[in-house]
């Protein structure tokens, strides 16, 4: 399958009052054209700030962004704003976290789907409206005619879920980016919202970068997971072989704390400690070495890289796996 | 109906109805200052120079027949020289509605010559000096209820008249300066930055200039030779050249917030453009700080343009407004003899207090924390 999105060394650094703070530091991945990828890890890892810099939605003086993000063979690293602009909403789409925030209170549901098909396509207000009536309907809002014309502040977090997934689909993106899209959802809705989700996706033949730290929901969608601590990228493995056998000790720590039946009446599991202040990341270490259970010595005095994960002889494998860990190249001493 | 929260604390802020009550008659006698006042803008009579209010009676040899007025006579006082005036009381003229007076154009439209009220035949008898061997003469009763300037132009008429400058010059000042302020401030806040930095030490900059002496050297800019409607909307452009440096930073530091906001991140992932995004998201977002912003500073206008034109560099005569008609009650002899003089001051105050009180009003109903700080004009 062809490549659609390829990252390389991407960084995002945010000039701050407390020093520079690599919320995104060095990140390299690809999607592929009808592919789901998760992006997991704890808040604060840079998940976020990975996928808003792919939208291309940071600028100013105070951040500094390098690497290369590679869209459709183009590099948009190198692109003006301008031409941002024009992929944003149009090739790619972005689901954000908070359903109730990311609509203006203060414009119906119309206004802000006409404005975001008007922006990219010269058709009338009324063939705008008309599609987006026609969106509305594919996920699933009930009596779509009359709900845009509501205001956000009528409708329940799902059906803002919903709406929003709607305005991401209307101009049919290559690329989808889907922030933590349940996060703020009824458990009994999420999944109503991610099979919706996946199904459209599916439809368009689009590709989805899907951000959680929620396990169980990369368990049903995504192809391949990448787990992110600190700004970078610790594992790389397809989601079957993540769930089986999480090599980084990150991994595992975040498997391990999910809820299951198993671990019923036992406490559950916690990874120590918490994700280092981005100002307070230790440079020329292993960023996890602090709360690493099998952290030595070597682990603190250099970095590990991004390296394919040994196949012979270590766990079960597959292609592309990578790690980030002394621990499978060559030990910890 | 249930009625909107808002509007039902606006009501209940009782300084805020009065102070509505004042400006609605304010602004009514405003729009129809040339039908209620009983003399022109222009219109002067030499018998009226100083003139004392003219006194009003209600009751004519023991009956009620409503306001009216007796002939007077005048006379020079042979000891001290000075112009005395007796009532005639023998004949009542009364004070006539719907009277012929000077023409003028309702709405600048449709020629017109009625009045609201007036004086029919009541007669001025001006007797000759002793001695001189001049008849008596008679005029007609100037009606000056609130008495006459130097020029014998009828107080009461003329601030009528200066109100249409002074408050209009509120509303389209504030008006201004609230749109450039919210436009300026927005674009500042949004994109930040290097811009940002710029518009922000620009407005310390002219912020940190003495403010009256600022005005005055704009409004000498105006060239005294223009007709005096370009100079009044002169002296607005010079109030909210000013004006609009206290909203833009405000505004500024909404849009700083509101540009984190998720829904200004939505639109700008689905592409919008930024001056799109300003106009649809951020300006609505603050609208209800610029309303109550809005009446807050109509007071500081009212002023400033009360003061440019006391200090002589505002409106020109024979257009006037209150500040302009003030510049008479400068020396403590016009106020010693023609009190009246000063009533444009009072009407200042009125109208200065009655919008604090609507703008604490609206404060109270659209920001009920209190956030809004009153606009330096």
């Amino acid at each position: 399958m062809a490549t659609l999105l390829e990252l390389k060394d991407s960084r995002t650094h945010f000039c701050t009052f407390d020093g520079i703070v690599k919320a995104s530091d060095g990140v390299s991945f690809h999607i592929d054209e009808g592919e789901v990828l998760a992006l997991v890890g704890e808040s604060g890892s840079g998940k976020s700030v990975t996928a808003r810099s792919i939208m291309g939605l940071y600028s100013g003086s105070k951040i500094r962004q390098s690497g290369s993000i590679v869209f459709k063979g183009e590099d948009l690293s190198k692109a003006n704003p301008q031409r941002r602009r024009e992929l944003r909403g149009r090739d790619m789409g972005m689901i954000f976290q908070e359903p109730m925030s990311a609509f203006d209170p203060l414009s119906s549901i119309s206004e802000q789907m006409v404005e975001a098909r008007l922006t990219h396509f010269k058709e009338s207000r009324e063939e705008a409206r008309a599609l987006a009536i026609e969106s509305l309907r594919q996920v699933g809002i009930p009596e779509p005619e009359k709900r845009i014309d509501d205001y956000p502040h009528r409708l329940s977090g799902g059906m803002l879920q919903r709406v929003l997934i709607s305005i991401a689909i209307m101009n049919k993106p290559k690329l989808l980016i889907a922030d933590e899209p349940t996060t703020a959802l009824d458990v009994t809705i999420q999944a109503q919202v991610l099979r919706l989700l996946n199904g459209l996706r599916k439809e368009m033949g689009a590709s989805l970068l899907f951000i959680t730290h929620d396990l169980g929901v990369v368990a049903e969608i995504a192809d391949r997971v990448h787990v992110m601590y600190a700004g970078k990228i610790v594992e790389k493995a397809s989601v079957r072989a993540l769930f089986s056998s999480a090599l980084h000790p990150y991994s595992k720590g975040l498997l391990d704390a999910r809820v299951t039946g198993e671990r019923k009446g036992k406490p559950l599991p916690a990874i120590p400690g918490s994700v280092p202040r981005p100002s307070e990341i230790a440079e020329d270490c292993c960023r996890f070495a602090p709360r690493c259970p099998h952290a030595g010595p070597r682990c603190l005095r250099e970095e590990p890289p991004l390296a394919a994960a040994p196949a012979a002889g270590g766990p079960r494998n597959d292609e592309g796996r990578e790690l980030a860990c002394w621990l499978y190249n060559g030990g910890t001493e | 109906m249930k009625r909107d929260r808002r509007l039902t604390s606006f009501l209940k802020h009782k300084l805020g109805r009065v102070g509505l009550v004042c400006l609605a008659v304010l602004y009514f006698g405003a729009i129809f200052a040339d039908f209620i006042a009983p003399y022109g803008m222009k219109d002067s009579n030499e018998l009226a120079a100083y003139a004392a209010p003219t006194t009003l009676h209600w009751i004519h040899e023991g009956r009620f027949i409503g306001p009216f007025v007796y002939a007077k006579r005048q006379s020079r006082n042979p000891d001290t020289f000075r112009l005395e005036y007796r009532e005639d009381e023998s004949v009542a003229y009364p004070l006539r509605f719907f009277v012929k007076g000077s023409p003028y154009k309702l709405f600048g439209l449709i020629n017109v010559d009625i009045h609201l009220f007036g004086l029919g035949d009541a007669k001025l008898i001006i007797e000759a000096d002793e001695g001189s061997g001049e008849e008596a003469r008679t005029h007609a009763v100037p009606l000056n209820i609130w008495g006459g300037d130097q020029f014998g132009r009828d107080v009461f008429s003329r601030i009528l008249h200066g109100s249409r400058v002074s408050l209009s010059a509120g509303l389209i000042g504030t008006a201004l300066s609230v749109v450039i302020g919210a436009i300026v401030g927005a674009i500042s806040g949004y994109f930040g930055g290097v811009l940002d930095t710029l518009i922000q030490r620009f407005i310390e900059i002219l912020r940190s200039f003495p403010r009256i002496p600022l005005w005055l050297a704009l409004a000498v800019i105006i060239p005294p030779t223009w007709p005096s409607t370009y100079l009044y909307f002169g002296i607005v452009i010079v109030l909210s050249f000013i004006g609009w440096m206290g909203v833009a930073r405000v505004v500024r530091g909404m849009a700083l917030s509101l540009r984190e906001k998720e829904y200004v991140l939505a639109a700008k992932s689905a592409g919008v453009k930024p001056f799109k995004i300003i106009r649809a998201h951020i300006i609505p977002n603050v609208a209800s700080y610029l309303i109550v912003v809005s009446t807050l500073s109509v007071p500081g206008m009212i002023l400033g343009e009360s003061t440019i034109s006391f200090l002589g560099l505002g409106i020109k005569e024979p257009m006037t407004s209150w500040g302009l008609l003030l510049k008479q009650a400068q020396s403590i002899s016009a106020i010693q003899s023609y009190p009246w003089l000063m009533l444009p001051g009072l009407f200042i105050m009125i109208a200065v207090l009655s919008f604090n009180f609507v703008g604490d009003a609206f404060r109270d109903a659209l920001d009920p924390n209190g956030t809004v700080e009153k606009l330096e004009a």
